[in-house]
């Protein structure tokens, strides 16, 4: 397990890296000059060099490339903000908890509600409850995050006034946005429990279970859901990223002071170095979500484990052979 | 007493549009100790049959809609889920074909042997696992590999594991459902004779499911001959290897090569198992029947007891000993390995 | 040899079969009536874009200044905008620009990580490796956030939106292409067309990627209900169509600063949306269980 971890965490490297030079591209692709918008209408072709040579614009792209990747793996330093002049990583750094909180919420969410859901919608198939969690997660399933927040503020912020609208400074005013943004994956997730909990209910160690004597609750938690849950680990590593992604979204409508806010923010201004520090921090979160994901699906599955631990690998071998060989 | 008595068992599987008639009023009898042979082609309900001795047959669609299975004296069918689950695995229990899919991936070996000894709370849970490490020596693999995964064990392995499972807690009637199809030829041999040797050891009786006849010669005492969800043959095994009624049971045996013989070529049964959604009227072996005649096809032939324990289902008394395929005890040796 | 090529028994067998499945696959899904019900949305939103100058009672940008804000009535059915503007009839057009640009995107991610994929997974090795790492590195980006990246990078426009959510279409369909391709390679038709002297690009071409339609069929309408969503998304902040044109995301965004006074903008263009979404999950997820009948 610890080699395999190890492993995992070497693999993330090349990505981040990766992300890296997609992101600088990027941003370095963006139209629109910012030394233009720092000088406003009127500069001379001096003030103008002297401006862009303070920003390090006038060097070619693979030297600012490596420029930024050293800063950025050495120093943490993600460049200076065009805009405010402060360095990108403190006002990314003092955001970063709101929106990570939002999302890890909005996951909690998601996880604890879809996954029971799912396994009620599973276990009563073609019963009441099957037939209404099932309606509602294809039906919600469908529902903008973002259109799901409007309405959700017009009904309990605007007209019973139960909730806030907007700002995030009491447990009252997560509700909405975590409800929200965790919708449409708590809708993904029942409904791929439910269908991977019935994949599992039909195979035939479930029958071998059976034929145990086994009481049919205990089939239930003890061989069904570990082999059900497996597949829905993975669907809950890419519910994430939507997650985060939402929020980007979700934060203008209730006006939070997050990264989305200030990514937004930062596009109107071409503001580019907070874009990519926004960017990379968001990717660097999702790969370590990743992480922890492919680290929880191979301690449910066995035969992931084998591959990256040499011995186990080395007897699957064996017994493949003798397989092979009869 | 006897062990085990069906009495026309009757179990359909119905969907929205088609009613799939999968055993249609099967009698079966079994005495302590012996060996069933439950022989037929695919799809003629043999494995709907054990199911349903355990009460597993998969619902919906299916439905056991009459008849009587007596274990041991009482009705299987009458008991609640409660009853039922405790003579699963402790009493009946049931090898499955396919080894591959019939172990939990994400469990040990060791563990789901340990579950059933636990399950029938015949012990303590450290002496669970330690019987369960016995089981797996019983079944000749090395008890430390009962902390690893099925999918590191190869086919023949795995249905070991099976075959460990279902002994575990000593039962008294094995249901073997075609134990050795999925494996190697080489393998099919071993795990039959381990299989066997537990039977005689425990003292189990069992109900041994197959397509292959000189498995049966080899292991069963008695032999019923299954077609499309009806028992056409019954009787001891020498009845039914040497004074063979059924015109089906005689087909069967004409379909195997014969080293001894010196036949050009086989004689396969002609046509298809009938489409259980829609069984022929009357007998339902009339279409492929070699000496069917005008009653055949309207009525269901009556059950004949051609000697003494010796069952026939046909319309036709078939003249006794009309085919003499081999002088008994050579057969089994003629037919090994063949299928 | 060509002659050998175009005789090998394997196409002709290959569309019969075909039909036989297409009347199966077509049955199926007639039987699952939500499947039904989001093709018969579907078809109706196609319908509704494509005849959309004659379905709508105003233009997209007949601004009128004496009806702005207006609630629905008879005359304009589900209200007026804050340039009053038929809400009806920017919700037609929206819908058009909407399916246009999901669809674009579609075909671009498809026609990119498709053809990405079916290479990586055909040859394999250090080919394989590279274009999946770079996949790895645009799945560890949010979707939403690379469009968005995309989306301001390119500006606004028709084009430049559907390229921006394209984007993030491109490592899960080359994924899963990637992932047919490999189990078909191994298969002996595409051995045997190999063995005949079939030029690689000619197998991907010819084997590989017909073999996959059944997925990216799949995928592809799931998607195009997904991209709906992401467009508006990028509407929504301000980026994607450029202003006037009508979309629905960025409709809402309008609304949104009339959200206390007036709620028919900010609802009925996100009803349009949740019912295209719905229309296109709904339908996709049939197709999936009619063209697999094992999952269900």
């Amino acid at each position: 397990m610890l080699r395999f971890t190890f492993r995992r965490i070497l693999m993330m490297i090349p990505v981040l890296l990766g992300v890296l030079i997609i992101v600088f591209t990027l941003s370095y692709l963006m139209p629109g000059d910012p030394v233009l918008n720092k000088l406003g209408d009127s500069y001379t072709q001096e003030q103008y060099d002297e401006v862009a040579h303070e920003m390090g614009l006038d060097q070619p792209y693979l030297v600012r490339l490596g420029d930024y990747i050293v800063g950025v793996v050495t120093r943490f330093d993600l460049g200076t903000s065009y805009q405010t002049n402060r360095p990108v990583a403190e006002s990314v750094l003092e955001r970063v908890w709101t929106t990570v909180s939002l999302g890890l919420l909005s996951t909690c969410v998601t996880v604890l509600l879809g996954i029971p859901f799912g396994i009620i919608s599973a276990i009563n198939q073609k019963k009441a409850p099957d037939y209404v969690i099932t309606v509602f997660s294809i039906f919600l399933a469908s529902v903008p995050g973002f259109w799901l927040a409007m309405m959700g503020m017009l009904l309990f912020s605007l007209r019973l006034g139960w909730l806030p609208a907007s700002g995030l400074s009491t447990w009252k005013h997560y509700i909405l946005p975590v409800f929200c943004n965790a919708m449409m994956s708590l809708a993904n997730v029942t409904r791929i429990t439910r269908s991977s909990m019935l994949g599992v209910i039909r195979q035939d160690y479930i029958r071998t279970a059976r034929s145990k004597g086994i009481a049919e609750q205990v089939i239930i938690v003890r061989h069904v859901l570990k082999n059900a849950l497996i597949p829905v680990i993975t669907v809950v590593g890419g519910q994430m990223s939507m997650i985060i992604g939402g929020s980007v979204i979700i934060e203008q409508i209730f006006n939070i002071n997050g990264l989305g806010t200030l990514m937004v923010n930062a596009i109107n201004n071409r503001d580019y170095p907070v874009i990519m520090g926004i960017t990379l921090i968001i990717a660097i979160f999702v790969s370590a979500m990743n992480l922890i994901v492919d680290l929880a699906y191979a301690f449910f599955d066995p035969r992931i484990k084998a591959q990256f631990s040499h011995s186990a690998a080395r007897k699957t071998q064996r017994s493949r052979r003798k397989e092979a060989t009869g | 007493m006897k062990e085990l008595e069906i009495k026309d068992l009757t179990i359909h599987y119905k969907t929205r549009k088609t009613e799939i008639c999968a055993v249609n009023g099967i009698n079966l009898s079994l005495e302590k100790g012996e060996t069933l042979g439950l022989v037929g082609e695919t799809g003629a309900g043999k494995t709907t049959t054990a199911l349903g001795i355990l009460q597993l047959v998969p619902s919906p669609p299916g439905q056991i809609l009459g008849g009587e299975i007596l274990f041991q004296g009482e009705n299987l069918l009458e008991k609640d889920d409660d009853d039922m689950r405790k003579i699963r695995g402790q009493k009946i229990s049931m090898i499955f074909q396919d080894p591959m899919t019939a172990l939990n991936p994400v469990m040990t070996v060791g563990e789901q042997i340990a579950e059933v000894i636990r399950e029938h709370g015949i012990c303590s849970h450290a002496e669970a696992d330690e019987r369960a490490r016995k089981m797996l020596e019983t079944v000749g693999i090395p008890p430390e590999r009962a902390k690893e995964y099925p999918h590191q064990f190869s086919g023949g392995m795995k249905q070991r594991v099976v075959i460990a499972i279902a002994i575990a807690c000593s039962p008294d009637l094995l249901i073997a459902d075609e134990p050795t199809t999925a494996l190697d030829v080489t393998i099919q041999a071993q795990v039959l004779d381990m299989i066997n040797e537990l039977k005689e050891r425990n003292g189990m009786s069992m109900i041994l499911i197959t397509h292959d006849l000189g498995v049966v010669a080899e292991t069963c005492d008695k032999v019923a001959i299954m077609y499309a969800g009806q028992v056409v043959e019954y009787g001891d095994l020498e009845h039914i290897f040497e004074q063979t009624a059924h015109p089906y049971t005689r087909g069967l045996f004409g379909s195997l090569p014969s080293l001894s013989g010196d036949e050009k070529r086989l004689k396969p049964i002609v046509g298809l198992m009938p489409d259980p959604a829609a069984l022929p009227t009357g007998c339902a072996f009339h279409p492929r029947c070699p000496i069917a005649i005008d009653i055949c096809k309207q009525e269901a032939p009556p059950i004949v007891e051609v000697a003494p324990g010796h069952i026939c289902r046909c319309h036709q008394d078939i003249p006794y000993q009309l085919q003499t395929p081999s002088v008994s005890g050579e057969a089994p040796q003629r037919e090994k390995g063949v299928s | 040899m060509s002659v050998f090529r175009k005789d090998n028994g394997i196409r002709p067998d290959m569309t019969l079969r075909t039909q036989g499945r297409m009347a199966d696959i077509w049955h199926r899904l007639c039987e699952n009536r939500l499947a039904v019900i989001g093709m018969f949305i579907v078809i109706i939103l196609v319908l509704v874009a494509i005849f959309a100058d004659v379905l709508a009672p105003y233009g997209y940008n007949e601004q009128n200044p004496l009806e702005e804000l207006q609630f629905p009535s008879a005359k304009h059915w589900l209200g007026t905008d804050g340039y009053g503007r038929d809400i009806l009839s920017r919700i037609i057009y929206g819908g058009r620009i909407s399916l246009l640009v999901s669809l674009m995107a579609v075909a671009i991610s498809f026609v990119v990580g498709g053809l990405l994929g079916a290479t990586a997974g055909y040859f394999g090795g250090a080919v394989d490796t590279i274009i999946m790492r770079v996949m790895d590195m645009l799945m560890a980006i949010p979707s939403t956030l690379l469009a968005i990246c995309m989306a301001a990078m390119l500006g606004r426009g028709t084009w430049q939106t559907a390229i921006a959510v394209a984007i993030g279409g491109i490592a899960p369909s080359c994924r899963m292409i990637r992932a047919t391709a490999l189990t078909i390679r191994e298969q002996e038709y595409v051995e045997a067309a190999r063995a005949c002297g079939s030029k690689n690009f000619r197998v991907i071409l010819e084997h590989i990627i017909p073999n996959c339609l059944a997925p990216i069929i799949v995928d592809a309408t799931l998607r195009l209900g997904g991209n709906i969503m992401m467009i508006s998304s990028l509407s929504f902040i301000g980026l994607g169509v450029l202003p006037p044109t009508a979309e629905w995301g960025s409709m809402l965004n309008e609304g949104r600063q009339y959200i206390r006074s007036f709620w028919p903008l900010v609802t009925f263009p996100g009803i349009a949306i949740m019912l295209t979404m719905f229309g296109f999950n709904v339908f996709g997820d049939g197709l999936r269980d009619a063209l697999d009948p094992k999952m269900k």
